[in-house]
């Protein structure tokens, strides 16, 4: 049985009331994009109303972030420039080579058109390509292209042009990486605007590959050839063309008058004339920058900037508007469970319920800004698990010192330190000021019971990572408790299969699996029932049957705590008020798009309220 | 003269060579594989792209061998190409070093137009209220650290004001001379904070002992008014080690304009520099370090053999 729409199907059961709700969504914009997808879906047993207690959201926090996701009222309006203040300049823009972070992310997404895009309910629905389906088991997807859209320069979109990128995006650093954790083999042209692709193992969650920059993002393969100036002069489908590039000062997008894409009511896109992107790496300038009309627009990833963005608004009378969001990605950290003592969950455990995430979210400057993580979902997502939430192990300090107490007293103690001594935990953040304040309350918190000696550490970002990594001690690592962000808003298995699967290539063998062995478990945790239920909610697009598979992970999480969380991550797009449209883009059949995740905008539908 | 030259320019190798030798020792010594800021942690679960990327930049030969092979290179002008961008690294310095010299320049100029008339009055009115109140206001200056300056700035001209940009640069091929004067006066007084204090410290103290030699009594008991005395015959012979630290001061805002750089988003070398440092590009940090200690160092030699020209004790000394 072919199966038509499958990721839409996936989520078309999921999320009807909890995100269309709390992001004001409508249960009725399911993508239609196609009839005969539409037929499909209609004909799935999956798309039985799901009635499923487990996907109702969350109780929402308050002040929490939450922005609506909603048609735009106001008439649009053509014409006019906007500058956008980004935290960084973007380290290239080859979505095949360049690792994109929000910043980037931002700028590449005005000149390329990805394949596939996340709507206002979280589904993964064709975007540059105009349907998308795959075999029974998930080893062959059949894309079909929109017709009648050209590159930037003049080149026709087609179905070769999607596989003449594929060996460019083979040969990328961000490319290879992706197209080996989608099991990716071979991208065919089989028709004018026909794809096939071919992956050595069967995923579900393929559409996610095709929603991200390395492989999802279109490119003209030919004007590839000269890949440094490509990245001074990109070459995409997208709603701006480039008009001048001064690194790490402005990158400036002008419209593309060719574009395909039109809103809803069939004008056509984009609205404005230009966009630039100016790099603005401290926080403060670039709110000030917002503030004194440098910029128009700005984006900040930081709960202490919300806050001050939103006094600025609130109690000075600034006249801009917060587009806020609350992600998946969560902060918080990890046990390096190979590492004694945290190879003992009653470690953990205790660790866990002595650390005060409302102190620590109160230290990062998010209190009334970001809610506290229970697992890899916020209460917004349609993967929040409620039964999860309950059995995470909350601030218990008492509770904690107990379960530590008998740790400590245990003559079989794995740290091998005499009965009754504390033990000794090196506790490591990046120098961020938040993140180092948020250590120092773990520090009072853990030294108060007088059973751990804390060392606190902190490098940069990249010898953090490293050191997590373990590159040269077969990715075992040297930390012990570590800062770390976990998910997003991709789907799931994006960042819970590297990250169960087994770390060492010993345990990789002694469970069967040679070879099998995931750099990006850093915690080394391996369960093989929960990395059995990550593999298995890839063979099956039942959004049902995944959310229980990832509500099982998540409830192993809660009991054995290999990761421990502070709170969700909230983002902000700030913009003047009277740039309107950020909250209301959409997808190519007239639904809404998922909004501005990780404070990355989609600008085509941006404009000025004359 | 020849001598003076030839002495100078081998100190200048010498201490260039040492100068790279060090930067590439401490940049091989940074922790953290530039391979992991390449590809992004999520990529380095192929340990064959990690190798064949680790073999194509050489980071598995032996410190030695990429010591030479680096210096062999920069000898001739190359100075490699980025990890992340694959930019030519004296193209990266060649765009962004006019920024940062115009930065530098105008900084050392509000300076100097500042502290000259500050040191002079402090010493004019020496151990009067004049010089108290402009020896604590120098003060002030010298202890407040320049970024914090820059943030008031911003918070005042930009925001309260409205007058001038916060951040950015606007470039004078493109805007024309008042763009960039906007985005350029904020920053640039931020960094000549520092650099007033310190220069009228020196100009008031120079001035005060020049103030006391015979020939400034001889003009004055000719009747010649102070402000003819300060300005004609005192002036010039207390210039000459402003003249001095003016040239080092400026040689090390090259390299010493990060901060404000980084706080104005000013597209310069310095947050090229602190860019590469958390991407971990060792040869752009390479690169950038070297020239800016090569700079630096250019600069003292120039202004150590200004000094020779101007006094002949140094020459014969």
């Amino acid at each position: 049985m072919r199966r038509k729409g499958l990721y839409r199907s996936v989520a078309f059961l999921a999320i009807a009331g909890l995100i269309a709700g709390a992001c004001g969504g409508d249960d009725d914009s399911a993508p239609a994009d196609t009839p005969e997808e539409t037929s499909e879906e209609a004909e799935s047993p999956a798309e039985e109303p799901a009635e499923e207690p487990a996907v109702e959201a969350g109780d929402e926090a308050e002040g929490d972030v939450d922005t609506a996701i909603e048609e735009e009222e106001s008439a649009v309006a053509y014409g006019g420039s906007i500058s956008v203040g980004v935290e960084a300049e973007a380290t290239g823009l080859r979505p095949w080579e360049d690792t994109c972070s929000s910043p980037c992310y931002n700028m590449m997404i005005a000149v390329f058109d990805k394949l596939v895009e996340m709507d206002v309910n979280g589904n993964y629905v064709p975007y540059l390509a105009e349907s998308l389906t795959s075999n029974e088991d998930f080893t062959v997807w059949t894309m079909t292209l929109r017709s009648d859209v050209t590159f930037h320069n003049g080149v026709e979109l087609s179905a070769q042009s999607i596989s003449d990128m594929f060996p460019i995006q083979q040969a990328g650093a961000a490319g290879s990486s992706a197209i080996a954790a989608a099991n990716l083999v071979s991208v065919e042209a089989t028709g004018d605007l026909e794809v096939t692709y071919t992956l050595s193992e069967g995923g579900s969650a393929f559409p996610a590959t095709l929603s991200r920059a390395p492989v999802g993002m279109v490119f003209e393969p030919a004007a590839a050839a000269d890949s440094e100036g490509f990245s001074m002069a990109p070459v995409g489908t997208g709603p701006f063309v480039i008009d001048a590039r001064d690194l790490d000062n402005e990158t400036t997008f002008v419209r593309n008058d060719e574009y395909w894409g039109t809103d809803p009511d069939g004008n056509a896109l984009p609205y404005l004339d230009s966009i630039s992107f100016r790099p603005i790496p401290d926080e403060g300038t670039r709110l000030d920058a917002l503030l004194s009309g440098t910029v128009n627009a700005m984006q900040t990833l930081r709960q202490g900037t919300i806050r001050d963005a939103r006094n600025a608004r609130d109690d000075d009378g600034a006249d801009i508007t917060l587009y806020e969001f609350q992600g998946n990605n969560v902060g918080g950290g990890m046990y390096n469970v190979l590492v004694p003592p945290f190879d003992d969950v009653r470690v953990r455990r205790a660790l866990t319920h002595m650390n005060s995430q409302e102190q620590v979210i109160e230290a990062l400057g998010g209190t009334g800004i970001s809610l506290p993580g229970t697992q890899w979902f916020s209460p917004d997502s349609p993967w929040w698990s409620e039964k999860v939430a309950e059995a995470w192990p909350k601030f218990d300090f008492d509770g904690g010192v107990a379960i530590l107490t008998e740790y400590v007293n245990d003559p079989e103690r794995s740290d091998g330190k005499a009965v009754g001594e504390p033990i000794d935990v090196e506790l490591s953040c990046p120098p961020d000021p938040t993140l180092i304040a948020s250590m120092q309350v773990v520090e009072q918190l853990y030294t108060a019971s007088g059973l751990v000696n804390v060392t606190m550490t902190n490098y940069d970002q990249q010898t953090h990572i490293g050191i997590a990594l373990g590159g040269e001690n077969g990715f075992v690592g040297n930390h012990q408790q570590h800062c770390w962000r976990w998910s997003s808003d991709d789907d799931p298995s994006v960042n819970l299969n590297p990250a169960l699967a087994p770390p060492t290539a010993e345990i990789a063998e002694a469970i069967g699996l040679p070879g099998v062995v995931s750099p990006l478990n850093f915690s080394n945790w391996f369960s093989p029932t929960a990395f059995q239920a990550a593999v298995a909610a890839t063979k099956t697009d039942d959004f049902a049957t995944r959310y229980g598979l990832y509500e099982s992970i998540m409830l192993e999480f809660a009991d054995q705590v290999p990761v421990y969380y502070s709170g969700h991550t909230a983002t902000a797009i700030g913009v003047e008020s009277n740039i309107l449209g950020l909250n209301s883009w959409h997808v190519p059949s007239g639904d809404l798009g998922i909004g501005f995740p990780n404070a990355e905008g989609r600008w085509a539908e941006v404009f000025i309220d004359s | 003269m020849g001598k003076v030259i030839a002495t100078r320019l081998a100190r200048l190798v010498a201490t260039l060579l040492a100068v790279t030798f060090l930067t590439f020792s401490m940049t091989a010594l940074l922790p953290g594989d530039p391979v992991n800021a390449i590809l992004g942690v999520d990529a380095v679960r192929d340990p064959e792209v990690v190798a064949k990327i680790r073999a194509d930049l050489g980071l598995d030969d032996p410190f030695l061998n990429r010591y030479v092979n680096w210096l062999g290179n920069a000898a001739t002008g190359d100075l490699g190409q980025s990890y992340i961008t694959d930019q030519e690294v004296m193209t990266t310095i060649s765009q962004r070093l006019p920024v940062t010299a115009q930065l530098a320049f105008m900084a050392i100029l509000m300076a100097v137009i500042l502290a000259i008339p500050i040191g002079m009055l402090g010493a004019y009115k020496q151990g009067k209220w004049q010089d108290a109140t402009t020896s604590a206001g120098v003060q002030v200056a010298l202890s407040i650290p320049n970024f914090i300056i820059g943030i008031f700035l911003i918070w005042l001209f930009s925001v309260q004001l409205g007058w001038l940009p916060a951040s950015n640069w606007n470039r004078i091929t493109t805007d024309g001379l008042v763009e960039n004067l906007k985005t350029a006066i904020l920053p640039a007084s931020a960094l000549a904070m520092t650099q007033m204090a310190i220069f009228s410290r020196l100009v008031r103290s120079d001035m005060i002992a020049t103030l006391q030699e015979d020939y400034i009594l001889a003009a004055r008991s000719k009747g010649l008014s102070d402000r003819f005395i300060l300005l004609r015959h005192a002036l010039r012979p207390s210039s000459l080690s402003l003249m001095t630290i003016i040239g080092i001061n400026f040689g090390a805002l090259l390299g010493g304009t990060v901060i404000i750089e980084t706080l104005f988003a000013i597209p310069g070398v310095g947050f090229r520099l602190i860019n590469a440092i958390y991407q971990r590009d060792i040869i752009v940090i390479q690169g950038i370090t070297v020239f800016i200690a090569t700079a630096y160092v250019v600069i003292n030699t120039i202004v150590d053999l200004l000094y020779a020209v101007v006094d002949p004790r140094i020459r014969k000394g």
